[in-house]
C-alpha cells in the first residue's frame, strides 16, 4: 500500500516568536496543515506523532504536553525522540500495518526560549570522556569539517559557495528567517571561530512548526487529486561515540539512504531525482551528505556547488528552499521542513522557488550536533 | 486575546524565567574504572581487545561494538598517537572570544579503534592532521582518575 502526504503546514520561521507560547506555535502549524488537507483532527485522524527532544523543550516527558494543541486529546499519540523524518517513518509503518488510515506528524522549534543552547549541545557529549574537558562544543563540527575536507578532497571555498547559495535562495522563500545577499567572499572571510569552520558556515536557530498529514492510498486519493507519495524511507545511526564514528563519510546518511532507496527501487541515485533537500546545519554537511547519498561522486560535491549544478536549473537542484542555512535551524523539525519544501515543489506550489518538472525528490535529515543520526525519504508524484 | 486578535504591542509580552535542576553523578563503569585507575596510579593509557574479532578499543569497552561479545583483555596503548583531525576554537562555551585560541584534536593510535578527542598543547599553526603526539599528564599525586588527568596531547 502506498502512503501519501496530503497535508502540509509550515509556520514562517523566525528568529524569535515572542507572542506565541510553544503550544500556540504548534496549534498554528496544525491549523495550516489540517486546512491544507481539508480534515477535522477530532474525527479524521487515527494517530498523532510528535518529534521532540526534552532538553530543547525545557521540560520533561514532552509527550504528556502535546495532545490538546493538535486536536489529539484522548487519541493514540506518541513522541519520537528524534528528527521529523524518523517520526514520518513511524507514520508510514502505522499506516502500512493497518493501525491507522490517517496519521499526523508534527515537529517544531521554539529555540528562542532556550537561553543556553550551547550548554545543551555540550550536554549531548559523553559525560565521562568528553564533557569534562569543557570548550565550545562546535569543536566537534570543526574537527569533522577538517576530517571531511582532507579525506574527501573538497575545499573550504566550496563550503563558502554553499553558504552563499543557500542564504541567497532563501530570499525567495517567504518562510525563511535568514535570507540574505551573502557572497562567497563574505562567507570565506567570516570569523574562523572553530577553524576550519567559520561563523557563517553554521546555521542559526529559528522558531517554527511543521505539521504533515499522511494517509494510506485509498484515503489519500479521497483527500487530494495528487498526493505526494512516500516511495521510500529510512533512518540510521553511526557508532555513538565521537571516538569511534566515521569522521569523513557520515555512515548514518549512507545507511538511511540505502534503506530508503531499497524501498523506492532507486538504483542510480545521481540520475534519479529532480530535487534534493539535504541537511546543511553546517555548510560542509551539505557536501558530505550529497556524497553519502551517492548524489555526488566522492570528492565532487564541492565542484557541483562551485559550478552551479546545485542551483535551480542545475543538474541536481539542492536546497533551493534555502535549507537550514537560509531558513534557520529548526532543530528536530528540520527533516519535516525539508519534506514540506520538497512536497510543495512536487505539487507545483513552491511559489517563486518552483522548479520545472519536479517528479521525484530525495530528502535527508541529520539530528544536529553532536549526533550521528538521521533519516532519508524519497518522495514522488504520479504513477 | 485570541488567535484572530493578536498582540501587536511588544511591551505586553510576558515570559517566565526557569531552569532545570538536573544534577547527576556519572558512573564510570567497570571499563572506565580500570582505565582511570591505570591513568591515575600508573600514568598508563589502556584499551581493551575483543577476543572474538580482535578489534582493540579505546576508550575501553567491555562489550564489542562489532560482534557484541563481552570483552575481557586489556592492552596498553602505544606511547605516540597521530592527530587525525584538528580544530582551532576561538570562542568559549558562553560565546565570548578567547584571548588565546585553543587547539582541539582527534588523536588516533595505531591498531586501535577510537582514540581521544582532546586539547592539543601546541600553537594553532602547528595543530594539524598527521602530527605525532603524546599524552601530557598531570603530575603523579595530583591525578584524580578522570579524563582531565590528561592535560592534552603534545608532540
Amino acid at each position: 500500500m502506498r502512503v501519501g502526504i496530503v497535508g502540509v503546514g509550515v509556520t514562517p520561521f523566525r528568529p524569535t516568536t515572542p507572542e506565541f507560547s510553544w503550544k500556540e506555535l504548534m496549534y498554528d502549524g496544525a491549523q495550516r496543515s489540517y486546512a491544507d488537507a481539508g480534515i477535522d483532527p477530532r474525527s479524521d485522524v487515527g494517530s498523532f506523532i510528535t518529534c521532540a527532544e526534552d532538553y530543547y523543550e525545557g521540560f520533561g516527558i514532552f509527550d504528556e504536553f502535546t495532545p490538546d494543541q493538535l486536536g489529539a486529546v484522548l487519541r493514540p499519540m506518541h513522541t519520537v525522540g528524534g528528527d521529523g523524518i524518523q517520526g514520518l517513518a513511524n507514520a508510514v509503518m502505522q499506516i502500512r500495518s493497518g493501525l491507522a488510515d490517517v496519521v499526523v506528524v508534527e515537529s517544531h522549534s521554539k529555540a528562542s526560549d532556550i537561553l543556553t543552547f550551547t550548554g545543551i549541545v555540550a550536554h549531548g557529549l559523553d559525560p565521562i570522556w568528553n564533557k569534562p574537558l569543557g570548550g565550545h562544543p562546535n569543536y566537534v563540527a570543526g574537527l569533522e569539517m577538517d576530517a571531511f575536507l582532507r579525506g574527501s578532497g573538497n575545499r573550504s571555498e566550496d563550503c563558502a559557495a554553499v553558504v552563499a547559495a543557500n542564504r541567497q535562495t532563501a530570499l525567495l522563500n517567504p518562510i525563511a528567517a535568514y535570507g540574505a545577499r551573502v557572497t562567497k567572499e563574505q562567507a570565506a572571510k567570516s570569523p574562523a571561530l572553530w577553524a576550519p569552520l567559520r561563523q557563517l558556515d553554521a546555521s542559526t536557530l529559528a522558531d517554527g512548526c511543521v505539521v504533515l498529514v499522511v494517509a494510506g492510498e485509498a484515503a489519500a486519493r479521497k483527500m487530494r487529486s495528487e498526493p505526494v507519495w512516500i516511495e521510500g524511507i529510512g533512518w540510521a545511526s553511526d557508532s555513538p561515540s565521537l571516538e569511534t564514528r566515521d569522521w569523513v563519510a557520515p555512515a548514518y546518511a549512507t545507511l538511511a539512504a540505502e534503506m530508503a532507496y531499497r524501498l523506492a527501487k532507486v538504483r542510480d541515485p545521481a540520475r534519479s531525482f529532480d530535487l534534493a533537500e539535504v541537511d546543511d546545519k553546517f555548510s560542509y554537511k551539505e557536501l558530505q551528505h550529497l556524497e553519502a547519498l551517492r548524489l555526488a561522486r566522492k570528492g565532487h560535491a564541492g565542484k557541483m556547488a562551485r559550478s552551479g549544478d546545485l542551483a535551480a536549473g542545475g543538474k541536481l537542484p539542492t536546497n533551493v528552499s534555502g535549507g537550514s542555512l537560509g531558513c534557520g535551524n529548526v532543530l528536530e523539525a528540520s527533516g519535516l521542513h525539508r519534506v514540506a519544501e520538497a512536497a510543495l515543489q512536487l505539487r507545483g506550489e513552491a511559489g517563486r522557488l518552483q522548479l520545472d518538472g519536479v517528479r521525484r525528490a530525495v530528502v535527508q535529515s541529520w539530528r544536529g550536533l553532536p549526533s550521528a543520526s538521521g533519516g532519508v525519504a524519497v518522495l514522488g508524484v504520479g504513477r | 486575546m485570541t488567535f484572530t486578535e493578536r498582540t501587536t504591542d511588544a511591551r505586553s509580552f510576558r515570559h517566565w524565567p526557569g531552569n532545570v535542576e538536573a544534577d547527576y553523578i556519572y558512573t564510570s563503569g567497570i571499563a572506565g574504572e580500570r582505565f582511570f585507575r591505570e591513568l591515575r596510579d600508573h600514568g598508563r593509557l589502556m584499551g581493551t581487545r575483543c577476543s572474538e574479532c580482535g578489534t582493540q578499543w579505546v576508550p575501553p569497552k567491555l562489550f564489542c561494538e562489532e560482534c557484541f561479545k563481552e570483552v575481557h583483555d586489556w592492552v596498553e596503548l602505544p606511547r605516540e598517537g597521530t592527530v587525525g583531525a584538528a580544530c582551532i576554537v576561538g570562542v568559549a562555551l558562553d560565546g565570548s572570544r578567547l584571548s588565546a585560541p585553543e587547539a582541539w584534536g582527534l588523536v588516533r593510535f595505531a591498531g586501535f579503534r577510537g582514540g581521544f578527542v582532546h586539547r592539543l598543547l601546541v600553537t594553532p599553526d602547528r595543530a594539524r592532521a598527521g602530527l605525532r603526539v603524546r599524552a601530557v599528564l598531570k603530575p603523579e599525586g595530583t591525578r584524580t582518575g578522570a579524563i582531565t588527568d590528561i592535560r592534552g596531547f603534545s608532540p
